[in-house]
């Protein structure tokens, strides 16, 4: 109804928003507005128009707000890093002390629960709550967990560690033997005689949690004693495999050419082999014997075993017997007589062939060890003579040569010596002239 | 004393022939050239050969029928802070051994270097050896035969593994260098006047470098 107040109007009904006429029923006042106000509508379809625009820019302009705010992070100065760690670091040290705390109460807790566990359960049951305080079961219509209220069917339970209820479906149990090795205790004759009355504690999901992460990070770095052996294994089988049997095969091959004095050499290097292969049986026979729980265990020990066993005998069985002193020397004694041979015939200097097989390798090389012992010369390098300038340092190099030379009376050599020595100090001057202050270079001789 | 001024060849030899030749070792440090040369001159080998300073120089002569052949061997050093004085070594040198490590790619490139800069700047006409030493280590080989033996070939260089540990090939790349070697130019006719004739031998190998 229309209530006339000349100022302050206020309108109630089906007005139109035009001309403010009270229809009464919606029906009537959009019939008026269609026919007296259909050309108006252009009106509010404009300002309507008006309005999206406005809405769409301001969001526009929000979101290009929102781009720009990301736009300032991106020119930062290359290089410039900011460490997190040490935020990461207080919130994690947060959780650690949290979970440490919590555990540390849980243990405490179960050693006081142990210590003088009485036998009989009804005692028992009182001295589970003079250390733990149980919550009332008035208090508490529904488990914790499920939410599902207790009646006759589903019952209240205890944890005996944190005294809160819980129903049977979210509990668990810790066997007294278990609780025991948690706590570090190997009290078997208490264990024995507790057995039968009640093997376990019931818990909430939440204690048996925390417990059992305990123990999960107990045995975390804890490695299991085939690893180590196996490991031990592989280290004797790398030493083999990429040391030893190169070198072998490398003196046994020198033997095989005569050269006697690497006899001791190659047994030495042939009983070390023997011996890491002997280390390798024994450890995979002790992996063998290791007690196994699990069959995939005991599979994987045999395997083992098996593996080692073919490895040795292949290593073993793959060393060449060595050739005895006689043999070696009877070789050298043969090839010491071709080149003999050879040389007398001049064959070989003739027409020195070239060629990288070990025979002929050998021969010619015996045929010039008579030139080569009279005519090879080299000076002693003295190691005296350092300085910043290598030229200068050659150049006394050259100067001790010089001497040698003379001592020696090879005067080919000393000429070349000094030719050499002349390009040097050469060298030296042009480079001094190139870079005025080069280190100082004394001139006496 | 005076007995080891005179000996520059072997007694019993008719005298013959005698042709000095330089020849230079290139290479990456630690392939083996000290080695190699050592074995070469005086027979021996160490496990453990000190790095070379600057340049060593060693001689050795070998016979080839009633030639001999001496060569002025400048052992230069592999290290980075003497490639300065390479190019004096090589420079009037007739021969050039480019040693690599077979067991090491990267001193076979270094190699190839050698080479490339033998070849624009040294004598023309120089005789290049490519030696792949420590055939010895043939198991941990890491350059193959093939490889070197076609770049040679392609390079027209000698080309020979050698081991200075076992010996293998050492003299056989020295020889095969000999052998390449024209030996027409300087002849010097062995005997006591040797010694004097010093000047001389030097002025004939300096007319017979590119300087």
């Amino acid at each position: 109804m229309t209530e006339a107040g000349e100022e302050n109007i206020v309108l109630e009904g089906f007005l139109c928003p035009i001309c403010k006429v009270d229809f009464g029923v919606d029906l009537k006042l959009f019939l008026h507005f269609q026919e007296a106000h259909s050309e108006d509508q252009d009106l509010v379809k404009s300002f309507k128009d008006l309005f999206g625009k406005a809405k769409e820019k301001i969001l526009k302009n929000d979101i290009g707000k929102k781009e720009e705010r990301h736009y300032v992070w991106e020119p930062q100065e290359i290089g410039e890093v900011q460490s997190h760690f040490q935020y990461f670091k207080h919130c994690r040290n947060k959780w650690v002390e949290h979970f440490v705390m919590e555990t540390n109460k849980t243990v405490v807790r179960l050693e006081k629960l142990l210590c003088n566990l009485p036998q009989d359960p009804n005692k028992r049951k009182t001295h589970e709550q003079t250390i733990v305080h149980w919550l009332d079961g008035k208090d508490v219509t529904r488990c914790p967990d499920c939410t599902k209220s207790f009646n006759i069917t589903r019952r209240q339970h205890h944890c005996r560690l944190c005294g809160s209820i819980v129903c049977h479906e979210c509990s668990c149990f810790l066997p007294l033997a278990k609780a025991y090795e948690t706590i570090n205790e190997t009290a078997k004759n208490q264990l024995t005689s507790l057995t039968q009355s009640s093997p376990s504690f019931r818990l909430c999901v939440h204690c048996g949690q925390v417990l059992e992460n305990r123990e999960q990070i107990k045995y975390r770095d804890l490695k299991p004693l085939m690893c180590d052996y196996y490991d031990k294994i592989i280290e004797c089988r790398n030493k083999i495999e990429n040391d030893l049997l190169i070198k072998f095969n490398q003196t046994y091959n020198l033997l095989k050419e005569g050269e006697s004095s690497y006899l001791t050499e190659a047994n030495r290097i042939r009983s070390d082999i023997v011996k890491l292969a002997e280390a390798i049986d024994a450890l995979s026979n002790r992996i063998l014997k290791l007690e196994n729980d699990t069959n995939s265990s005991k599979v994987t020990t045999k395997n083992i075993r098996l593996a080692m066993i073919q490895c040795v005998q292949s290593t073993v069985l793959a060393i060449p017997a060595l050739p005895s002193l006689k043999e070696i020397e009877e070789i050298a004694q043969r090839k010491r007589e071709a080149a003999e041979a050879r040389l007398r015939n001049g064959q070989d200097l003739d027409k020195p062939k070239i060629s990288q097989s070990v025979s002929k390798r050998h021969s010619t090389q015996k045929n010039e060890i008579k030139l080569r012992l009279e005519d090879g010369w080299s000076p002693v390098t003295n190691a005296n003579v350092n300085s910043d300038n290598p030229v200068v340092e050659q150049m006394n190099i050259i100067k001790n040569y010089i001497k040698q030379a003379k001592e020696a009376y090879r005067f080919d050599e000393v000429a070349s010596l000094e030719r050499n020595l002349q390009e040097l100090n050469e060298e030296y001057f042009k480079m001094q002239n190139d870079s005025g202050n080069m280190p100082g270079y004394s001139t006496k001789n | 004393m005076a007995n080891r001024a005179v000996p520059q060849r072997p007694n019993g030899q008719t005298p013959g022939k005698i042709c000095q030749f330089k020849l230079v070792l290139l290479g990456e440090s630690s392939v083996g050239k000290s080695s190699l040369v050592l074995r070469f001159v005086k027979g021996q080998f160490h496990e453990y050969q000190e790095s070379t300073i600057g340049a060593a120089f060693l001689t050795q002569t070998i016979h080839l029928n009633d030639v001999a052949v001496k060569f002025e061997i400048w052992d230069t050093a592999g290290q980075e802070r003497y490639h300065s004085l390479a190019p004096m070594y090589y420079r009037g040198a007739q021969a050039a051994i480019v040693v690599y490590d077979i067991t090491n790619q990267d001193t076979f490139e270094r190699a190839k270097n050698w080479v490339k800069e033998l070849q624009r700047q040294a004598t023309p006409g120089i005789v290049i050896a490519l030696a792949g030493n420590k055939l010895d280590l043939n198991t941990m080989r890491s350059v193959q035969t093939d490889e070197s033996q076609t770049y040679a070939y392609e390079n027209g260089l000698l080309f020979m593994e050698t081991s200075a540990k076992t010996s293998a090939n050492v003299t056989e790349i020295f020889k095969a260098i000999a052998e390449k070697l024209p030996k027409n130019e300087t002849t010097n006719t062995a005997g006591q006047g040797r010694r004097l004739v010093e000047s001389e031998g030097a002025n004939k190998s300096l007319s017979s470098c590119c300087k």
